[in-house]
C-alpha cells in the first residue's frame, strides 16, 4: 500500500514536471515574442497539451519501482551516463555537432543494446546535446547523466509511447544540471 | 518560404521515422537515430545557408516520429503531428537556448497536442475503428 502511494506520488511529480517544462517553453516563447498570431497558436496548443497530459496521467498504471541497487537499475544508470557523456564528447571535444553526435550514439545504442536500454541511452544522449553554456565540462555532462539516470529509475513508465517524451525528460535533467552547475561555479 | 521548407522537413522526417519504426518494424530508437544522422550529414551540405536549421527541424520531427502505434494509428495522424511539430518549431524553436532535449520537448508538445485535438474533435472514433 505504501509502495503504491509512493508510485502515485512519482506519477504526480512526472505530471507536474512535464507541465512545467512544456508550459515553460511555451510561456517563455510568448514573453519573448510580440507576434499575436504566434501567441494565439501557442496558447491553443498548450490547452490541448495540458488536457492530453491530464488525460494520460489518469491512465498511468500503478507499478512497482525497481530497487535502487538492482541489476536493472545499475544497467539503466550506466546507459544514462554513457549516452550523455559520449554525446557531449562527440559534440564538443570531437566537434561533430549535436545532431550528428545524437544520431551516432542512437545508432550504436540501438545496434548493441536491448530495446529498453537503447531507449534510455538515446534519451540520455539528448542531454549531451546541451551547449557549453549549460554543460561546460565533461564532469557536468557526467552529473547530467547521473541526474537523468535517477529520473529514469523512478519515472521510466510515465507517458511511455509518446514521441518526444524522452526530450521532455532530458530537458528536465538539463535544467536541473544547469542550476546545480551555476550554483557551484 | 523558409517556414514552408521547415514544415516540409518536419513532415518528411517525422513520417520517415514513423515508417522505419512501425512499417519496417526496426524500432523507434534506430529509426530516429538514422533520420537524425542522415539529416545532420546531408542537409547542411545541400542547403549551406539554412542547412543547420533544417537538420535541427528534422531531428525535432524524428523525435515526434517515435510515437507508438497506439497513439498514432496511421500515417495520416503522423502527418498531422509532423505539421504540428513544424508549427511549434517555427514558433518556439528559439526557446530554452542550449538546453539539450528542447527539440524533444517541442516534439512531445506536438504529440500531446495532437492527442488532445484528436480527443476533442474525433472522440474515441479512431480507436474504435482500429479495434473493430
Amino acid at each position: 500500500m505504501k509502495r503504491l502511494k509512493s508510485t502515485k506520488n512519482l506519477n504526480i511529480f512526472g505530471l507536474l514536471a512535464f507541465m512545467a517544462v512544456g508550459v515553460g517553453l511555451i510561456v517563455s516563447t510568448i514573453i519573448n515574442d510580440d507576434n499575436l498570431y504566434k501567441t494565439e497558436i501557442l496558447i491553443l496548443l498548450s490547452a490541448f497539451y495540458l488536457m492530453s497530459l491530464w488525460d494520460h496521467y489518469r491512465q498511468i498504471p500503478e507499478k512497482d519501482v525497481a530497487g535502487l541497487l538492482s541489476n536493472a537499475s545499475i544497467q539503466m544508470m550506466i546507459c544514462a551516463l554513457a549516452g550523455t557523456t559520449a554525446t557531449w564528447f562527440i559534440n564538443h571535444e570531437i566537434g561533430y555537432g549535436s545532431i550528428i553526435a545524437n544520431g551516432l550514439v542512437g545508432i550504436v545504442a540501438a545496434s548493441i543494446l536491448p530495446e529498453k536500454l537503447a531507449g534510455i541511452t538515446y534519451t540520455s544522449s539528448l542531454v549531451g546535446m546541451s551547449s557549453l553554456s549549460v554543460l561546460p565540462t565533461i564532469w557536468s555532462a557526467i552529473l547530467a547523466g547521473f541526474i537523468i539516470g535517477l529520473i529514469f529509475l523512478f519515472t521510466s513508465d510515465i507517458y511511455a509511447g509518446i514521441g518526444g517524451k524522452g526530450g521532455t525528460t532530458a530537458s528536465i535533467a538539463a535544467i536541473v544540471t544547469k542550476t546545480i552547475v551555476k550554483f557551484f561555479l | 518560404m523558409d517556414v514552408l521548407v521547415i514544415l516540409s522537413t518536419t513532415l518528411i522526417s517525422s513520417m520517415a521515422t514513423y515508417a522505419i519504426s512501425h512499417l519496417l518494424k526496426k524500432g523507434g530508437v534506430i529509426a530516429s537515430a538514422i533520420v537524425t544522422l542522415v539529416s545532420g550529414m546531408i542537409l547542411p551540405y545541400f542547403f549551406p545557408t539554412m542547412g543547420l536549421t533544417l537538420a535541427t527541424a528534422a531531428a525535432c520531427g524524428s523525435y515526434a516520429g517515435m510515437i507508438s502505434l497506439e497513439n498514432a494509428v496511421d500515417v495520416f495522424e503522423m502527418a498531422a503531428i509532423g505539421i504540428l511539430v513544424g508549427i511549434l518549431f517555427v514558433a518556439a524553436g528559439n526557446a530554452f537556448p542550449g538546453i539539450g532535449g528542447r527539440l524533444g520537448t517541442v516534439g512531445g508538445i506536438a504529440c500531446f497536442s495532437w492527442l488532445g485535438i484528436k480527443k476533442v474533435f474525433f472522440g474515441n472514433k479512431k480507436k474504435n475503428e482500429d479495434a473493430g
